[in-house]
């Protein structure tokens, strides 16, 4: 049973305001989602790959630095796609710089890689960040 | 076994699952939406179970609630093994995904008790244990 047509307009009223606000939270939500687990700043690491996977459920990369092994997390297929990255271009031995957010956690040798570079030729995995 | 994990995860659908933009997702998507349709359903009729709702019918709720948990288990199912075959190695060996199938595996058997037999506290108060175990550890696997 629908209700009288003014009820009907107050409520579709008040719902928009409702569903506006939430909306609004949206974005800098979105801006923060995958980053949460990262120091703040630019952090820049430097290495040869051990091994790197691309793809899903996302990608990642083992990288000697100075005798130590961090993990890199890339991103899903069509992000490395899009920056042109392709697994080729990681095979075992080639020296890479990851730039990115690094682990809060300071025990943790772990990078979220952002912008990577090879051969001089920058693959950037995020163009709309920093 | 290692072999088969081997060949599972070379396989055409391995790399599909690995590669294609949108496969993955969306089987992602299935094996959420079947656990959402086993878990609702158990939980509510494990309540029943222990005295929640005493004027429903608990007939009624079985009527309608184990064939969509049972629903819910075969997608699950189904996408969980697809899932699986991106990183078959890695999952195998891992003690969180290890944990999970077995809670798995004392769920339905428990189940198939309580299929058999009568619903009991026990039978109820394990059903509860093992699927939200399960729930649990599914969702962690990405985080520890």
């Amino acid at each position: 049973m629908l209700p009288a047509t003014r009820e009907i307009t107050m409520i579709n009223r008040r719902t928009l305001i409702v569903w506006g606000t939430s909306l609004a939270f949206v974005g800098p939500a979105m801006a923060h989602h995958g980053w949460r687990w990262t120091a703040d700043g630019n952090f820049e690491l430097t290495g040869v790959i051990k091994s790197a996977r691309l793809g899903n459920p996302h990608g990642v990369l083992e990288v000697d630095a100075d005798g130590e092994t961090w993990t890199v997390e890339a991103g899903q297929p069509w992000r490395h796609e899009r920056a042109g990255l392709d697994e080729k271009l990681l095979a075992p031995g080639t020296e890479v710089k990851i730039s990115g957010g690094r682990s809060a956690d300071t025990a943790e040798k772990r990078v979220k890689a952002e912008r990577i570079t090879i051969a001089g030729k920058l693959y950037d995995l995020y163009p709309n960040r920093d | 076994m290692e072999h088969l994990l081997l060949g599972l995860e070379q396989s055409a659908l391995g790399d599909a699952m690995r590669t294609w933009r949108w496969l993955y997702p969306i089987i992602n998507t299935a094996h959420i939406a079947g656990i959402a349709l086993l878990f609702g359903s158990i939980v509510s009729l494990d309540l029943r179970y222990l005295g929640l709702w005493k004027s429903v019918e608990t007939a009624a709720l079985v009527r309608v609630l184990v064939p969509v948990a049972v629903s819910g288990f075969v997608l699950a199912l189904l996408a969980g093994g697809l899932l699986f075959t991106t990183d078959a190695r890695k999952y195998a060996a891992l003690p969180l995904f290890q944990f999970k199938m077995a809670l798995i595996t004392l769920g339905v058997l428990n189940a198939v008790y309580l299929a058999r037999k009568r619903a009991t506290t026990w039978v109820a108060l394990i059903s509860l244990a093992t699927w939200t175990g399960a729930l649990i550890c599914g969702r962690f696997i990405g985080y520890l």
